[in-house]
């Protein structure tokens, strides 16, 4: 049975850029360690990221860059009204923020971010430094 | 009337096969975080399903078993793009619950909004009437 990862509490996210550091390096299947999981692709001008977040909508999302630090936040308002009871509880995650560094520095003003049936997807354009340091070898 | 109702929903398995036949080629299959809440007059049962619409669902009652199934289609791959780092795989996703006496199957009801699965089970009639006291002729 396969299930999801789960989020890791806040002490943690403490050590969250010397994971990602560490977790680069790791195989697939050990990078599980903090909320949300990032899927994370590249073309020539830009990065792409995409996190599974259902029950979020697009004002309970934060996403923001800084160079090549991309921090996503979020905090969804709990559905549970009075008189409840719970008799399963596993979708425990209400809030959280997680950094990771891009291998590249990027044009934070180009940033594109949608949400779409609980799947973010960022399109984050390289800086056009990035892009320029990128040469072109042509025949001679 | 707690009592009765605390087993009224159970979950039963994730990719169990005895659940049912299910075989969709060799995708992975994931079993979704799901809470479970009493109210008033119904049961409701909350399921993370990201990348899933409506339409893709399928929820099926039989024999006391409700399962939860629900297709995710393949996001498309844009050409020329190359992978940096893979955290999570795409998958379906399957779940089935035990469900009790005291709901009532046919008026069973689901939406999905945000990548979230929301199904409704209404408590029957009976099981929401209140138990009238008897009392001993004098």
């Amino acid at each position: 049975m396969l299930t999801r990862n789960r989020l890791f509490s806040s002490p943690l996210a403490l050590l969250q850029g010397d994971f990602d550091r560490l977790l680069n390096a790791l195989p697939f299947e050990m990078a599980r360690a903090t909320f949300p999981a990032l899927n994370v692709w590249e073309d020539a001008d830009r990065v792409m990221v995409e996190a599974e977040l259902p029950g979020f909508r697009n004002e309970e999302i934060d996403v923001s860059v800084v160079g090549d630090q991309l921090t996503i936040r979020g905090q969804r308002t709990s559905d549970v009204e009075e008189k409840q009871t719970f008799y399963r509880r596993e979708r425990t995650t209400t809030e959280f923020e997680r950094t990771v560094t891009l291998p590249y520095e990027i044009d934070s003003e180009k940033v594109d971010a949608t949400i779409k049936d609980g799947v973010l997807t960022l399109t984050l354009p390289k800086t056009e430094a990035v892009r320029a340091r990128r040469i072109n070898v042509r025949n001679g | 009337m707690t009592q009765a109702t605390e087993t009224n929903i159970n979950t039963c398995c994730g990719s169990d096969e005895s659940c049912e036949t299910a075989t969709r080629d060799q995708r992975v299959r994931f079993t979704p975080a799901v809470d479970i809440i009493e109210a008033a007059d119904e049961f409701r049962l909350i399921a993370d399903v990201p990348g899933v619409r409506a339409e893709d669902v399928d929820i099926a009652y039989k024999n006391g078993r409700l399962t939860l199934r629900a297709a995710v289609r393949e996001r498309p791959e844009a050409p020329n793009r190359r992978l940096l780092r893979r955290e999570y795989a795409v998958g379906d996703f399957h779940r089935s619950f035990t469900v009790g006496e005291g709901i009532d199957t046919q008026k069973i009801d689901a939406t999905v909004a945000d990548g979230v699965l929301t199904v409704r089970l209404p408590k029957a009639r009976a099981a929401k009437l209140h138990r009238v006291p008897v009392r001993s002729a004098e």
